[in-house]
């Protein structure tokens, strides 16, 4: 048969008969497929819980303003770091790395924390929100950016040996983790300063490898332009949410 | 025309009557009033596999299982083999392909016009025909409303990422204004306020804003006649008298459902916005107008990108929960939904991995504690690959050449380009594969936990997409036409039948 002649007849005879088998099928159909829209019972997630951004303990908001350099041995690998550090905002420094860490302490819940990657060689400011920080244990919340490489919580699973160390005008208590003791993080030993919240040296180890961040200077003064939000310290940089870089990286650049 | 001839065409008219009949259910053939496009960013076959079992188990359904027409969904750009978001979602849209990064506008447009040659042509959306028809439409997405897949369905940029351009263009009266929008969005709702509030100021949770011209568009939005919400509260008070509505969430994209209950100001879920955008939308039983009504998962793209599989399929889930919150409210005799990703990623299951113990049909000789505790989680789809031995009938961890344990769930590349935690902002990331159940970088608990970032074979800053099909799933007027491998193209041709309108491009 000449299918010109088929494809009107089909059309003027399609739409009269689903119509008219609309009633007879529409709700078989829909019963087989999907007049329950409903799933499988769904299995329960047992670790969904989110860690709440951690209290700030006193006296941690009276901490001075203060700049910190210290060094970073991963393996044979020596980095220096300069952090600058007030109650507001903390400043990260990596010039080996060409990279510096700005942490902005939000101003309507100051137990949060925000973060901008600065990227000197790809001319681009990382914007990283609370959940970025949380989701990726940098951090938890304000509290811990403060510490300078270990959290509150690392201190937890730790115990004063009553060894203590005078430096830079400080008293630092010796702290370990026992050694029946199961690991909680990756940090193994610290010498602590409560009062002033600096770590003279920490020591710790994963599974991948083993790291120590050493004091080498304090300075009770700090550069406030470090501080300003790295989108405004470099306008002719990108400023993208840290999500958002990835696709661009590999797409167009 | 002869009587035998005659015959055999009401034969053949008969017999692909037949062969159509899942057609003819739900008014398949009909005239759709409503249209709802559900896009899961990022939502490729192996995402909807493993968030199944994550979900529901080996055996289970998901809600999208259930959609009665399937067909893939081929997803190249014009100038791409694998994809992007603004180029896929201009062609879905529209019915028209076009290069990665451009957003509405046709393929002779280069990324910010790189070849000083001017733009092409503005290709016409099925929003833009929408309004023009006099329905009511409305967007609605878990990343920023003026994200590439959002964009794609009000505005003309020659780069996706000029997104204090898409804002204006959604903005009734600016000179920037879509005027094929004619009275604006009725409802455009998701993350983005940092492109609605001028850089140098501080949003309502107290984020930093971004516009560089010093506007605040929340403002203007309302001085345009918009309602705007910012938090959960605001949103569940919202009715239909309120419309137009501009509902900001959040600075940049919205939480993950994961983080969800963790958000500041409080946000609502997919679910939740799917449902009320449907109630503000529709009209009341006589009402003829009808409404088009787009609803993204932008997430499940940006935990790929981390790769981090556990919320990827938290969200996928969570959307999942969507489709089925519309599927209750729509009646499909005169409502299409479609549902489909605009591209995939490079997110795999490996190995072999034995189902979790209640699902076996038989009684393994011995099997280690970790696959007997873990696999009543999740089917044990966060946990390594297990196999069984066919001689001994032992079960245990598949593992690499240096006897080490790997996960079901990996990606092709990816990492993050400084190493987690507290010291990872001092220190360098450290390499290496270690056994996932016991992995405690950055605090993390091993490969069940919610922050583990999955292997990956290629280390890279994020991982990427990747150029395979897309699924595509549909119920209501007109779905029966998504059958074989297509074009994402065809998703706006379809849409079009089923709003009866043609293709204006």
């Amino acid at each position: 048969m000449n299918i010109k002649l088929l494809v009107p007849l089909m059309l003027l005879v399609l739409p009269s008969t689903s119509r008219a088998q609309d009633d007879n099928f529409a709700s078989e159909m829909l019963d087989k497929s999907i007049s329950v829209p409903e799933a499988s019972e769904r299995l329960p997630r047992p670790v969904a819980e989110v860690i709440p951004a951690p209290e700030v303990p006193q006296p941690l908001d009276s901490w001075k303003p203060l700049t910190l350099e210290i060094l970073v041995k991963t393996g044979a690998t020596e980095s220096l770091r300069t952090v600058t550090r007030t109650n507001r905002a903390v400043h990260v420094q990596m010039p080996d790395k060409n990279l510096e860490w700005r942490f902005a302490r939000n101003p309507v819940d100051p137990l949060r924390v925000s973060g901008q990657l600065v990227k000197h060689g790809e001319g681009v400011v990382l914007d990283h929100n609370d959940n970025n920080l949380r989701d990726r244990n940098i951090a938890r919340g304000w509290v811990d950016v403060m510490t300078i490489g270990l959290t509150l919580a690392d201190l937890d699973g730790l115990e004063p040996t009553g060894e203590t160390r005078k430096a830079f005008g400080l008293e630092f208590v010796h702290l370990v983790r026992p050694e029946d003791a199961r690991k909680q993080s990756a940090i193994d030993e610290v010498w602590w300063h409560e009062d002033s919240g600096i770590p003279l040296q920490i020591v710790a180890s994963d599974q991948r490898a083993s790291w120590e961040q050493s004091l080498v200077n304090i300075r009770y003064e700090i550069d406030d332009t470090l501080l300003r939000d790295a989108a405004f310290r470099y306008p002719e940089y990108r400023n993208v949410d840290l999500i958002d870089f990835g696709e661009e990286f590999h797409e167009f650049h | 025309m002869k009587p035998g001839k005659l015959v055999v065409a009401a034969a053949s008219t008969a017999l692909l009557a037949a062969t159509f009949t899942p057609a003819l259910a739900a008014g398949n053939f009909g005239k759709a009033k409503n249209v709802i496009f559900f896009v899961g960013d990022g939502m490729g076959v192996s995402t909807v596999s493993a968030t199944r079992i994550f979900s529901v188990g080996v055996d289970g359904e998901l809600v999208v299982d259930q959609m009665p027409f399937v067909s893939l969904s081929r997803t190249s750009t014009t100038d791409h083999i694998t994809p992007d978001s603004a180029g896929t979602m201009t062609s879905m849209m529209t019915g028209e392909n076009t290069n990665s990064g451009i957003i509405g506008l046709d393929k002779t447009t280069e990324r910010q016009d790189f070849n000083g040659d001017g733009d092409g042509r503005a290709l016409v959306t099925v929003l833009e025909q929408a309004k023009k028809h006099g329905m009511r439409v409305g967007v609605v997405s878990t990343a920023r409303v003026t994200h590439a897949t959002p964009a794609a369905t009000y505005a003309h940029v020659n780069d996706r990422d000029f997104e204090n351009d898409i804002a204006a263009q959604a903005l009734p009266g600016d000179a920037a204004f879509n005027k094929r929008l004619r009275d604006g969005i009725d409802l455009l709702m998701g993350g983005g306020r940092r492109y609605f509030c001028p850089a140098g100021t501080t949003d309502e949770e107290g984020e930093s804003c971004s516009r560089t011209d010093g506007r605040d568009l929340r403002q203007e939005f309302q001085d345009a006649g918009y309602s705007y919400v910012y938090n959960r509260a605001e949103f569940n008070l919202l009715r239909k008298r309120d419309l137009p509505v501009l509902g900001l969430f959040d600075r940049s994209h919205m939480d993950y459902e994961h983080d969800r209950p963790y958000d500041l100001a409080g946000e609502p879920s997919i679910s939740e916005m799917t449902g009320k955008a449907i109630d503000l939308l529709e009209g009341n039983r006589r009402d003829k107008q009808g409404y088009f009504l787009m609803i993204e998962s932008g997430r499940i793209d940006h935990a790929h990108h981390a790769s981090n599989a556990y919320r990827a399929m938290v969200e996928t889930e969570e959307f999942d929960k969507a489709i089925a919150t519309a599927l209750r409210k729509v009646d499909l005799r005169d409502t299409l939904i479609v549902v489909t990703a605009d591209h995939i990623h490079v997110f795999t299951m490996a190995g072999y991995p034995l189902r979790p113990l209640h699902d076996l049909p038989y009684a393994p000789v011995s099997a280690p504690a970790g696959y007997l505790d873990n696999n009543v989680d999740h089917s044990g789809i966060l946990d390594v690959v297990y196999g069984i031995s066919a001689s001994s009938g032992e079960v245990s961890a598949a593992s690499d050449k240096d006897n080490v344990p790997y996960t079901i769930l990996g990606y092709w590349n990816g990492g993050n380009p400084y190493d987690t935690g507290a010291a990872g902002v001092y220190r360098d990331k450290a390499l290496g594969r270690v056994d996932p159940r016991m992995d405690t970088h950055a605090g993390v608990a091993g490969s069940q936990d919610p922050n583990y970032i999955q292997e990956v074979a290629v280390q890279t800053d994020s991982e990427t997409h990747s150029a395979e099909e897309v699924a595509i799933y549909a119920a209501g007027p007109q779905s029966w036409r998504f059958q074989g491998t297509v074009r994402n193209s065809k998703i706006a041709e379809v849409m079009r039948r089923a709003l009866r309108m043609g293709n204006p491009n």
